[in-house]
């Protein structure tokens, strides 16, 4: 099998842990920890898409990206696809901001209301 | 120009600054923060501009000196432009308005609320989809963190909600971009929509799916908007505001970036079906709503629905890039206007909103342009847009679309006027609201920008608006500005520029009686002149009367003088909400207006659904309407007429108009019945006939439509004839009256002959000059005792012997004998029955002529004959004005017995020019002949004076010597107990046996069936939005819910990953482009033309 299809599986395994983590804890702490869950599993199927096995990481140092100096020329066929790498970093960071404010939003809903069940923040409906 | 780039990298740098600058103080933070915003706006705007005269060109922005597509461009067109200048303005606004309500002021709210531009600036900006994401997550977190430092504590679990479906949108987003990446290999958004078809794979195909979901999230699509509209319940007004005019729009915007990856026809559906569902259904939910704020959350789903819906539309070309602004500007506008306002007044209930700001006229001005302007009516932008883009619509094959489109407008007039009903000014004394300029300003600046452009538009030459109309108009909104004066002053004015308006309008030549607009517009001169003039005698009881009547004749003008169906429309329209705010002055105006303006509304559409059929068929001109064809003409003349016979009240849609006519200030009732009810008339003979004489011989089925229409005016007379004699309530009693009277002229005109037409015309003179002059009267009657009830009233003969005198030549010319002028109208009207060979028909309306004997019996006698009611005994006769207004129309009425061939004929002439056939074969001012008949209106008249003189003199001569005259209670009582005064009135219980006799026919059968059916509306409302429970994890469900449900049904992979570009229905089609414009694929994403902002082609 190929390694890529392990790296997608994973990824769309963690997916799914989050995403039932988000549907059926009520916890709201713990919907914001799925859906952390949901956001890695999608940064690995980033990676993965961008991996290309026996490649190696897109860093540049003398030996993989100018591996002829005098001409200077970028061997890329010796790298996996930057992009997605730069992307799932990029992602990282708001990602990390978005719990953040997420987290936030859990301290003061516990403040309020001294629960974290979200089944009682349901006063706004129809 | 400013770089582009600057409007990301300054508020950006800006917002990591502002906390050092804050060191110097609050102040120096404030400033840094305006100077940042008028930069970006300025910027903007420049840009705008600038693109709009073309004297630059749309600019690509390339970044770190790598050209796209491994670079990441921006770009800045027309659109961006358009779309930051809003943010910018938003930002100020938003910025002047939060100051003084924010607890404890933090720098941190200002810095968010720069952040948001810069993440606004960015999506509105980058041509990158990765880069999207990323300004996409800017903007949320800066959102979320401005409500979260919010006071509010309902905004946290909202906030919460929608965070965590946010969440999942932006898993979905990058999900999607993972997918179509991997396919496509590039993340620039014009090169990935030019390589995807030739790569397609049911991944980039489950890809097209999370990124479609992800932006129905974002933009509160249908069933996902449940958190979003929390959001409005509870968040601070002033930030939904400013992420109304910034992020709403951007997040539109980048939609419509993305959109050519969404190729083909099955996502055209899916994307014009959601957006649809979510304007009709959010409209529908919003009907049930009590929560002011919850109600404005549902409306902006529905609003943002119909743009999203647009989209693919204006990506075909059938709606132009313009028509989408305007709409756009005018949500932004209106939308952030009102919920500022429902910062200002802060009550979370509708009912709370009785008399809200009734002691600061201008924000009361203000809060109903702000209605109107959404409800989409003229002058305001949102009208505008919506005509252009209908009438894209209507020449497309996406024209069944506009069925759903004007009946989810019609709920929002529903709601929106709901709430100006409640917030009518109550019997209680208002609270009075101190509002600082800071919370005004915003709403004042919103309104004022959506004023000024939509003026600019109605100023399109090819709209036709007369520069006489525009006199009138202008007055009326200087009157309005100037409404402090007082009232008599304004009165006094408004009557000294209705009579240089009329003099102007005669000397142009616009009265003259041989044209159909003439003829009209000298109805609307006569009755504007004569009830300004009565009106100096009877104050009017609110300050914007004057202002309003003016606006309302200057529309008026408008709607007779325009040739452009778009000028005719927007005349209709302004005409509508006008008539609707005097209504509304009345007493208890708020209810009675309210039923008025929905059915006015109803019928407004029902008329704009006939000028789109007709613009489908290819007409532009009111003129150009005689060219439709077949079935086309057909329906634009069935829905027109549909539309006209609400609006003149016909039996089946006449509840609204009893209401109205009693309720509305005594001294404009006489216009409404007078004037306003000839205007639908009007449009009966110049619009609805342009196209029924070619074209509506062909039957609907064996079915002739005119016959119809002949039936629904007989019964109309004889039913609102019935319903008169029953009233208690004497300006019900003339309403139900004015129905039937324009139920004969309905019918006239649904004969389609030159006799027939000449009586509807001649009948409409008539009936302005006696049912004004009995309104008029009766007004003066009303304002002397104080009560409009029959049964109150009696023996004023002798206090108001002028009044009674005027009562009786208006029910004698009402009733149609000789000698008064009534006659020779019902004359032709039978005799034009009768060569149409309409028998029963004509029986009918001879049948509800004689009804009427009983109730103008009724009125005179309650009134005027009788006992005189002791508390009436110092009754003084009407205001002289009154008077001198009642003996004009005496005169005008005199004049038309004795000569109706004056008036008649000009009418010949100008019938002549329709059917070819004049009406009479002999005509002179005094003497008229038909096929039929022959009628000497002089000889008559002479004839009944001698009778008369003759008649009085033996009354005179043989009258007893001595009479005594008794009082009401100089009665005998042979040891009863004498019943109370008032149940001896002779008035008491008129006609009881009669009611008797005729009650199984009199059960208010229409009123039943409109009551269930609002009632089974709201009900489909209440059990729609139950959908939306509240809780945070069903929401997510159902967004799960969507994108399984698409994925499995909808668009199923392609059989095998490698198969291309399948032309089946599930597979992807490449967009083929309606029409000859080549689809700019390249470094930049396809783009539409620009089109001139707000012009009438």
């Amino acid at each position: 099998m190929d390694i890529t299809m392990v790296y997608i599986g994973t990824a769309l395994a963690l997916v799914l842990v989050g995403l039932g983590g988000v549907l059926l804890k009520r916890n709201i702490l713990k919907m914001v920890l799925a859906l952390d869950i949901v956001e890695t599993g999608v940064n690995l199927l980033l990676i993965g898409i961008g991996y290309t096995p026996g490649r190696e990481a897109p860093i540049v140092d003398k030996t993989s990206f100018f591996a002829d100096r005098a001409k200077e020329t970028v061997n890329a066929a010796n790298l996996v696809d930057p992009v997605p790498q730069a992307l799932v970093l990029t992602a990282i960071v708001i990602g990390l901001g978005t719990t953040a404010l997420m987290l936030s939003y859990v301290i003061r809903l516990y403040a309020q209301k001294k629960t974290l069940d979200i089944r009682e923040f349901g006063r706004l409906k129809w | 120009m400013v770089d582009p780039i600057l409007l990301i990298a300054v508020p950006l740098g800006i917002a990591f600054l502002l906390p050092l600058v804050d060191r110097l103080g609050r102040a120096a933070s404030r400033w840094v923060h305006f100077l940042t915003l008028v930069f970006y706006t300025g910027a903007a705007a420049s840009w705008a501009l600038a693109l709009h005269k073309g004297t630059v060109a749309a600019k690509d922005i390339i970044t770190a000196s790598w050209p796209p597509p491994v670079g990441i461009n921006l770009h800045m067109g027309l659109a961006e432009a358009v779309i930051l200048s809003l943010a910018g303005i938003t930002g100020i606004c938003a910025a002047l308005y939060l100051v003084p309500r924010e607890e404890k002021p933090s720098i941190r709210s200002i810095v968010l609320q720069v952040l948001l531009l810069a993440g606004t600036a960015g999506l509105t900006l980058t041509r990158d989809i990765f880069n999207m994401f990323v300004f996409l997550e800017i903007t949320s977190i800066s959102t979320f963190a401005i409500v979260l430092l919010g006071k509010e504590k309902k905004a946290l679990e909202a906030g919460f909600k929608y965070m965590i479906l946010g969440g999942i949108a932006s898993v979905l987003l990058l999900l999607g971009i993972a997918f179509l990446y991997k396919t496509t290999g590039t993340l620039n958004m014009a090169d990935m929509a030019a390589k995807l078809p030739a790569l397609f794979t049911g991944g980039a195909a489950a890809a097209l799916v999370f990124l479609f979901v992800c932006m129905v999230i974002e933009l509160k699509g249908f069933p996902l908007n449940g958190p979003a509209i929390d959001l409005y319940e509870g968040v601070e007004p002033g930030v939904m505001a400013l992420i109304v005019g910034t992020t709403l729009n951007a997040v539109l915007f980048a939609f419509w970036k993305i959109l050519p990856l969404f190729g083909g026809a099955a996502w055209e559906g899916v994307i014009m079906t959601s957006g649809m569902a979510t304007f009709v259904l959010g409209n529908l939910f919003a009907t049930r709503q009590k929560k002011v704020r919850r109600m404005l959350g549902y409306s902006s789903s529905a609003q943002v629905g119909l743009l999203v819906f647009m989209l693919p539309l204006l990506r075909n070309h059938v709606v132009t890039l313009a028509a989408l602004g305007l709409l756009l500007l005018n949500h932004t506008l209106a939308k952030a206007s009102l919920l500022w306002f429902t910062g200002i007044h802060e009550e979370e209930e509708i009912g709370g909103w009785r008399g809200a700001f009734a002691n600061n006229p201008l924000l009361r001005i203000l809060f109903g342009a702000s209605v109107l302007a959404i409800a989409g009516l003229p002058p305001f932008p949102g009208f505008w847009g919506k005509w252009y883009a209908l009438a894209g619509m209507a020449r497309s094959p996406y024209a069944w679309w506009i069925l759903p489109l004007l009946l989810g407008s019609l709920l929002e007039f529903v709601y929106y006027f709901r709430w100006l009903k409640e917030s009518a000014r109550g019997v209680e004394p208002a609270r009075s609201e101190v509002v600082p300029f800071s919370l005004s300003a915003p709403p004042a600046i919103f309104t004022a920008i959506g004023l000024v452009l939509g003026i600019r538009a109605l100023y399109g030459p090819a709209l036709g608006v007369s520069s006489q109309a525009w006199l009138w108009m202008w007055a009326g909104g200087i009157l309005l500005a100037a409404a402090f004066l007082p009232e008599r002053v304004q009165a006094g004015l408004s009557f000294l520029a209705v009579l240089l308006g009329s003099i102007l309008l005669y000397s142009s030549g616009a009265l003259a009686l041989h044209t159909l607009s003439g003829f009209f517009t000298s109805l609307v001169v006569i009755g504007a002149l004569v009830f300004s003039l009565a009106r100096l005698g009877i104050p009017a009881l609110h300050r914007n009367y004057h202002g309003l009547f003016l606006l309302l004749a200057g529309s008026l003008l408008i709607v007779l003088k325009t040739d452009s169906l778009l000028g005719f429309f927007a005349g209709w329209e302004l005409m509508t909400w006008t008539s609707y705010f005097l209504v509304r002055q009345g007493k208890k105006g708020p209810a009675a207006s309210y039923l008025y303006i929905l059915f006015s509304g109803a019928a407004g559409f029902l008329v704009l659904g006939g000028l789109m059929t007709a613009v489908a068929g290819g007409a532009v001109t009111i003129s150009g309407l005689g060219a439709l064809r077949g079935n086309t003409a057909l329906w634009a003349w069935i829905l027109l007429a549909a539309g006209l016979a609400v609006k003149v009240g016909s039996w089946g849609a006449h509840i609204w108009a009893p209401e109205s006519y009693s309720e509305a200030p005594d001294v404009f009732t006489p216009f409404l019945s007078g004037v306003i009810s000839k205007i639908p008339v009007f449009a009966f003979l110049a619009v609805a006939a342009k196209i029924a004489l070619p074209g509506v011989t062909t039957t609907l089925g064996t079915l002739d439509p005119a016959w119809v229409l002949g039936w629904i005016g007989g019964l109309t007379a004889f039913g609102m004839t019935l319903l008169a004699v029953f009233q208690d309530d004497m300006k019900k009693l003339l309403a139900y009256s004015s129905l039937g009277q324009v139920g004969y002229i309905v019918l006239g005109f649904a004969m389609m002959s030159s006799l027939g037409w000449t009586a509807a015309l001649y009948h409409s003179l008539n009936h302005l000059l006696f049912k004004g002059l009995l309104f008029v009267t009766i007004a003066g009657v009303i304002y002397r005792t104080g009560t409009r009830s029959l049964s109150d009233l009696g023996g004023l003969i002798t206090r108001m012997p002028f009044s009674f005198f005027a009562v009786l030549i208006g029910i004698i010319t009402l009733s149609g004998v000789p000698p008064l002028s009534g006659f020779a109208g019902k004359w032709l009207l039978y005799q034009a029955g009768i060569q149409k060979g309409w028998y029963l028909l004509t029986a009918l309306a001879m049948f509800a002529s004689i009804l009427a004997f009983p109730y103008l019996f009724k009125l005179i006698h309650s009134i005027f004959l009788g006992q005189l009611k002791r508390e009436h005994r110092e009754i003084r006769e009407a205001p002289k004005a009154v008077v001198l207004s009642q003996w004009i129309l005496i005169a005008g009425i005199m004049l038309l017995s004795v000569a109706p061939g004056t008036v008649l004929v000009p009418i010949q002439e100008a019938v002549k020019a329709f059917f070819g056939k004049a009406a009479f074969t002999t005509a002179t001012a005094t003497e008229l002949a038909t096929d039929l008949g022959y009628f000497h209106a002089m000889g008559v008249m002479s004839m009944v004076v001698v009778l008369a003189v003759i008649v009085l003199a033996g009354i005179l001569f043989f009258l007893p010597k001595h009479t005594t005259k008794v009082k009401q209670l100089d009665i005998v009582y042979s040891g009863e107990v004498p019943p109370p005064p008032e149940e001896i009135q002779y008035a008491q219980n008129f006609f009881r046996p009669f009611e008797r006799a005729y009650s199984p026919v009199l059960l208010p059968r229409v009123k039943a069936f409109w009551k269930s059916f609002s009632e089974s509306v709201l009900s489909l409302a209440e059990a729609g939005r139950r959908l939306y429970t509240g809780d945070g994890q069903t929401y997510i469900l159902y967004a799960l819910g969507v994108v399984l449900f698409l994925v499995l049904f909808i668009f199923p992979a392609p059989a095998s990953s490698s198969s291309k570009a399948p032309g089946g229905k599930t597979g992807y089609i490449v967009p083929v482009p309606r029409k000859a414009r080549p689809a700019e694929v390249g470094v930049q994403a396809p783009r539409p033309g620009i089109l001139p902002g707000g012009k009438a082609k």
